[in-house]
């Protein structure tokens, strides 16, 4: 039996479809997960949600939000999705490269905080369009 | 008395009038349509962030996190105050301001100082010159609302929740109900309220509620920013296209009207003529 997943971003709904296994980056380490996984709620971090088997296997590139699972269902909850094809590499990169910078330069911890999190966004995206 | 050129002039300036308020009334239902998509399409985000707050901070005590804890005494309160960028939609802004003057009538005694945070660039002027509020910050220029505006006024509204210089905020704004009707209405920001739900899913929670919390209260926060601005959004243009058509309405009656004086005019100055020349028939 295939779990439902659904990633949802405040601009709207990305993805709704069915999978036979589904893996997201969690906030302690990628995990997986099949249909009749125990409820639960986790963290995730940006990176790059695989969803495999009843359809087409497709990845998608989230930022951070989180996983909510049912037996059933899960349901992704994430400031941003993108399909790598909507990437923009050069955007991507760029942003990177301005984070890379600002994490040299911040002083105060929030400043840096703030440009890790861009980082690892910008690094998703990346890793996303060049999967 | 008016005469027949001064009044064609005056026709011709009320159609062009005309023309401008109908083309911003088409402009508004337009911007209407995309506002009032954008609110749909948060809503299923809305749903489920409100189900995972309430299923995670609904079983804990409020002192696991910092935005949860209401402070025992009130001495400075933040009112964020959404209104337009711009002009022309009829009474939106004002209504929106006579809210938040409410507010600051029934708790100026209280509190020892109010901050006053206009979003919009319409907000802020009737505050201006009263004493009772402080306006240290603004947010304007905002054209079509996307998350990442609200997250910069909310990371801004949390940090001074945390570091203790405002102990309660509340966001005025207009209520979407439909295009017509606009509602303004308030709700108490931080501390945040959890809503209690009685079929609270039971979840394991990794890694354990209070870090799961502080990374899912933020995004609460946000969001309900986010709604704020987006609902306030639809309301600038539905408030807009309502004042427009009714301008519309309004030039459509006063061309009638002078069109009207200006025929009355015209055959005045007929008659006027016809009776000049018949006397002077008769004179000869």
């Amino acid at each position: 039996m295939p779990v439902q997943l659904s990633v949802v971003t405040p601009e709207g709904p990305v993805l709704d479809r069915a999978a036979d296994s589904v893996t997201a980056p969690g906030q302690e380490g990628e995990f997986g997960v099949l249909a009749g996984h125990e409820a639960f709620l986790a963290p995730l971090v940006p990176g790059l949600l695989h969803c495999r088997g009843a359809g087409e296997d497709e990845s998608i590139c989230v930022s951070v939000g989180f996983a909510e699972v049912t037996p059933e269902r899960m349901t992704v909850l994430v400031n941003a999705a993108e399909r790598p094809h909507e990437i923009d590499r050069e955007r991507a990169e760029a942003s990177r490269d301005r984070a890379n910078e600002r994490m040299q330069r911040s002083a105060g911890e929030v400043d840096l905080e703030r440009a890790a999190a861009s980082l690892a966004r910008a690094e998703a995206r990346l890793r996303a369009a060049s999967a | 008395m008016a005469t027949i050129r001064d009044l064609r002039g005056r026709i011709v300036a009320v159609q062009k009038t005309q023309k401008i308020t109908r083309a911003m009334k088409m402009v508004a239902a337009a911007k209407l349509a995309r506002a009032t998509r954008q609110i749909q399409a948060a809503r299923p985000y809305a749903e489920k962030l409100r189900q995972v707050v309430s299923a995670v901070a609904g079983g804990v005590e409020t002192d696991i996190h910092p935005l949860l804890q209401a402070r025992d005494e009130v001495r400075t309160l933040e009112i964020v105050l959404f209104t337009s960028d711009r002009g022309l939609c009829g009474a939106y802004n004002s209504n929106l301001a006579k809210l938040a003057r409410g507010i600051v009538d029934e708790r100026a005694g209280s509190v020892s100082k109010i901050l006053l945070t206009p979003v919009g660039r319409r907000g802020g002027g009737g505050f201006r010159r009263d004493r009772r509020v402080s306006m240290d910050h603004t947010f304007t220029g905002l054209g079509n609302v996307n998350p990442g505006q609200a997250r910069e006024i909310a990371d801004d509204l949390m940090r001074r929740y945390r570091e203790g210089e405002v102990d309660e905020v509340i966001l005025v704004y207009s209520e979407f109900k439909s295009a017509l009707t606009q509602r303004p209405g308030q709700e108490r920001l931080l501390p945040l309220q959890p809503e209690h739900v009685e079929d609270a899913a039971g979840y394991e929670i990794e890694p354990d509620p209070a870090r799961l919390l502080a990374l899912l209260i933020p995004r609460a926060v946000e969001f309900a920013v986010y709604r704020a601005l987006l609902e306030n959004q639809a309301g600038e243009h539905g408030a807009r296209m309502t004042a427009m058509d009714s301008a519309t309405t309004n030039t459509e009656e006063l061309i009638g009207k002078l069109t009207l004086d200006m025929n009355k005019a015209r055959q005045a100055a007929i008659t006027a003529e016809l009776v000049e020349i018949v006397s002077g028939a008769e004179a000869l």
